[in-house]
């Protein structure tokens, strides 16, 4: 398969992923949607590698793992530690900052 | 060849169909246990792409390990429920996706950059592809093979490697300081 192809559908993942932070209400699942973008830039960089036939592009995907990994662990601990004091993953009632 | 191709499509409708059904679905498990299918799709992509080690550290740890994460937080939390529609996104969807559509065409602007040999579907001389070794003969060096990664990263990437232990050292850290019951 030609690299343009594996270009147009981390594209497509990654436009799914933008489309689902912007439209999503729960904290939990605008997370999930950012590690649909991370999963798009993976395949490109795997896709890349085949392409030049350089081992760069998997050993970076293994970095991008690691650091998803590390932000996960992060994010849902403050998503939690939110929970705590606000008793709600909805994004519009966190406000405390609003004018 | 043939056999590539199929593959390709399959697990590409499976993972647009999947991370399509994460963010549609109410409840937020549903979104989670879909995300496991576009991670698996994706699996079974890096395994086409002459990248096997990689298609198992993207189950084991992906599917594995963070959506586990997040399906202990959505159970901790209590929240498998669609959120109560209190503030109705009425203008705001069809603006996302007007925005969407605005970032697709900005990135299918870029296409024409992609070099010649991007849109070619030559077969490449080297290293046996995955799926179409002869049974009984190993490609154990080859591309994409543990040894070819370990060689890379340990090698050229080596002070990368161990900056991302520390990265880990410090989530870990960091989660442990953000769980306490008093800040």
């Amino acid at each position: 398969m030609p690299l343009s192809c594996y270009v147009t559908l981390s594209a497509l993942l990654f436009l799914i992923g933008v489309l689902g932070v912007l439209v999503r209400r729960n904290m939990i699942v605008i997370f999930m949607c950012i590690e649909l973008m991370l999963n798009a830039a993976n395949l490109l960089f795997v896709a890349a590698a085949r392409h030049l036939r350089q081992m760069d592009g998997q050993v970076f995907v293994f970095f991008v793992m690691t650091v998803a990994a590390a932000e996960v662990a992060v994010g849902l601990a403050i998503i939690v530690a939110l929970f705590r004091t606000r008793a709600t993953v909805d994004v519009d009632e966190v406000n405390l900052l609003k004018m | 060849m043939i056999v590539e191709q199929v593959v390709f499509w399959l697990a590409a409708v499976v993972v647009l169909g999947s991370a399509l059904m994460v963010v549609v679905n109410r409840h937020p498990v549903y979104s989670a246990l879909s995300l496991v299918g576009t991670f698996l799709g994706l699996a079974v992509l890096y395994y086409s792409l002459q990248a096997p080690f990689i298609a198992v550290v993207q189950v084991i740890v992906y599917a594995g390990a963070i959506m586990v994460l997040f399906l202990f937080v959505i159970m901790l939390l209590n929240e498998d429920r669609p959120l109560p529609s209190g503030q109705r996104l009425g203008w705001q969807i069809p603006l996302a996706v007007l925005l969407v559509l605005v970032l697709a065409l900005e990135l299918g602007s870029q296409f024409r950059l992609l070099p010649a040999s991007a849109r070619e579907t030559s077969p490449r001389p080297g290293p046996v592809t995955m799926l179409s070794a002869p049974a009984g003969q190993s490609d154990r060096a080859g591309f994409g093979s543990v040894q070819a990664v370990g060689n890379t990263l340990f090698t050229r990437y080596l002070f990368a490697f161990e900056a991302t232990s520390i990265v880990l050292l410090v989530a870990m850290v960091g989660v442990v300081a953000l769980a306490k019951k008093r800040l």
